[in-house]
């Protein structure tokens, strides 16, 4: 291997360990990793895959020509009407169809009957606690699949923490955000979720 | 141009600016898919494929300016999570490792030898946990920084360095292990 190959993987798993010492235990698993073969890709394959994707983008194109480009629909539940309105009216100007509940129930509801595309979850709410939503649209085999973004004022490291690794919601908002942020998060997970493209 | 360009203007309506993302893409994500999915060339092939489609269908939940390559890749990773959730991850075949050995032609002797250390390594890679496996593909072999995989995996950075360290650590003692016998 050559020098400074070394060192630029030995600087990283310094970085990644915070340890030298660690760093040079794990430096030979790393320089036996990457002499792993990289699989080959036929070009005439890619190719023609690349002209399924072009034709794919412009038959969406038309689609949205002819027929407009299809709203998504949001569910917020929130129990501050002030923050609901506020959201709404973000996301309206954005081209989303949005609908809110201040409560858990009521917002559980709204999901049976909207079926939306995604659903921003504040925690703290007056009958059930959000988590109580969350685990209860898990259970449900219609809404499991909705994602969940967590949109809170409860900004302790550790409900984050708990929300994206332990219960696993799409993304998590601390309150006070900003439009674009929102809205980012959002499309961030519209646009890696699969029923978007359902 | 830079990726976030490009699909910038694909988002604008230039379809043919999709030939430059695969071309500058299409090869690495082949890759990182081969290797979380532990070594199934043929699923990697068709998820990879299904990437993109997703990317042609979806480029208008992409927001320009932020890093494109972080956003391809989490499709990617929900698509190969989905498959492997749905329990249809095959047993890796063992000649399943790639055709094609880095570095070029070698002496016939030295390529034998270098297949069977490949396939060791994949075997050993496939018994470590999913997201352990997942970080170290992107930090060591598709060499991302801690925050563009923190972005792939939606972890915080503290999360990513666990995973590695973890992952790295076991990796080790599985290849003791494994050179003992």
């Amino acid at each position: 291997m050559k020098h400074h190959e070394h060192d630029r993987l030995r600087a990283w798993l310094v970085e990644d360990t915070g340890s030298e010492e660690e760093a040079d235990r794990l430096l030979p698993v790393v320089e036996r990793l990457r002499r792993l073969p990289h699989p080959t890709i036929d070009p005439a394959k890619r190719a023609i895959a690349t002209r399924l994707l072009i034709r794919e983008h412009r038959a969406r194109q038309a689609e949205h020509r002819l027929h407009g480009r299809p709203q998504q629909s949001v569910v917020c539940i929130d129990d501050d009407p002030a923050m609901l309105d506020l959201i709404v009216l973000v996301l309206k100007n954005r081209g989303f169809e949005v609908s809110g509940a201040t409560s858990g129930y009521a917002g559980l509801e709204l999901i049976a009957n909207v079926r939306p595309d995604l659903v921003l979850l504040d925690l703290m709410l007056p009958d059930l606690d959000g988590w109580d939503v969350y685990q209860r649209m898990k259970a449900d085999k219609d809404m499991r699949t909705v994602p969940v973004i967590i949109v809170s004022a409860k900004a302790q490291k550790i409900d984050k923490e708990l929300g994206l690794n332990i219960a696993k919601v799409q993304d998590y908002v601390t309150k006070p955000f900003s439009p674009t942020e929102l809205v980012q998060s959002i499309n961030k997970v519209l646009g890696q979720s699969d029923r978007a493209s359902a | 141009m830079t990726d976030e360009e490009i699909a910038l203007s694909i988002q604008q309506g230039n379809s043919e600016a999709l030939a430059e993302l695969a071309e500058r893409h299409y090869g690495l994500l082949m890759g990182y898919l081969y290797r979380v999915l532990n070594g199934d060339r043929q699923q990697a092939e068709d998820l990879v494929q299904e990437t993109f489609m997703k990317v042609a269908r979806e480029i208008e939940h992409y927001s320009y300016p932020r890093p494109f390559k972080p956003w391809l890749y989490a499709i990617a990773l929900n698509l190969a999570r989905n498959h492997y959730r749905n329990g249809n991850q095959r047993a890796a075949a063992r000649n399943d490792v790639p055709d094609k050995l880095p570095d070029g032609a070698e002496p016939i002797e030295t390529e034998v030898m270098r297949r069977g250390e490949a396939e060791q390594m994949m075997a050993l890679l496939r018994k470590l946990p999913d997201q352990q496996r997942e970080a170290i593909v992107l930090r060591y072999l598709e060499e991302f920084s801690q925050a563009e995989i923190a972005e792939v995996l939606n972890v915080p950075v503290g999360t990513v360095k666990s995973r590695v360290s973890l992952g790295l650590s076991r990796l080790r003692t599985l290849m003791q292990e494994n050179d003992k016998r």
